[in-house]
């Protein structure tokens, strides 16, 4: 690991490069993989925003105000 | 659940004859080429079959037949191996050279026929959305185009002066 902008950028050139010549078949199952991540964030989200309604429906001190960080594990 | 398997049953029914011909485009074809490239859903280019008496082209033989195979329909998409999957007959002239001269690829013994990366690159400049801008970008930064079929493409479909005005945005006018 380095500090050094120059070569981080190289670092993630090469990365890049050492992705693409994955065999097809990889890429395609890291494609099934990033998806079902996006899924499994959407999810997390969509359940973080049904509690935070329902406790703002359950009364008035719970309310959120749109300012707190949503975190993946918030008490329901 | 996996794109292979959209894959595969895109196979089985341009075998079976329910559409003429297809070709993966959109991010997962660029991924054939390029690092993987995040998207959620995939796109695939077809060309239907005629239906004797009808003079519009119909999407409902596919429908029908994806559906019959566990397909779910879900707005603009149908849902396969847990993919959204959008079936798009070519819009432009460009789209259906792409899909008549795409390439067909080995997956793990399975055919899987791709945009050339020279027809995916010139479809992105043609859409000309944002993301389509980076991903051209990440064609010609990975070095995986051909010069002369791109330039030949940009030619035959009047998208010289497009390349023109994204080369001096986006490369400093370097050919």
């Amino acid at each position: 690991m380095t500090f050094d902008l120059k070569r981080s950028l190289e670092g993630k050139r090469a990365l890049r490069r050492k992705l693409a010549n994955l065999p097809v078949a990889k890429k395609l199952a890291m494609l099934d993989a990033l998806r079902d991540r996006q899924h499994t964030l959407r999810e997390a989200a969509r359940h973080s925003q049904s509690a935070a309604l329902s406790e703002s429906h359950a009364g008035g001190e719970a309310k959120m105000t749109g300012s707190e960080p949503i975190t993946l594990d918030q008490p329901r | 659940v996996s794109i292979l398997q959209v894959i595969v049953l895109v196979n089985q029914m341009e075998a079976e004859g329910v559409i003429a011909r297809y070709a993966v485009g959109g991010a997962v074809g660029a991924t054939f080429y390029l690092e993987p490239v995040a998207t959620v859903d995939v796109d695939i280019f077809v060309a239907f079959r005629e239906q004797p008496g009808q003079l519009l082209l119909s999407p409902q033989p596919v429908l029908d037949y994806l559906l019959a195979r566990g397909g779910i329909l879900e707005g603009e998409y149908i849902v396969i191996a847990g993919w959204p999957v959008q079936f798009l007959p070519a819009p432009s002239p460009l789209v259906e050279e792409a899909l008549a001269e795409a390439v067909t690829v080995d997956v793990e013994g399975a055919p899987a026929r791709v945009c050339t990366a020279e027809h995916l690159a010139a479809i992105a400049l043609e859409t000309g959305r944002a993301k389509d801008k980076a991903r051209l970008l990440q064609f010609i930064e990975a070095g995986v185009l051909r010069a002369e079929v791109f330039q030949s493409i940009l030619a035959r479909y009047n998208l010289m002066e497009r390349w023109r005005q994204f080369e001096q945005t986006f490369l400093g006018g370097r050919p």
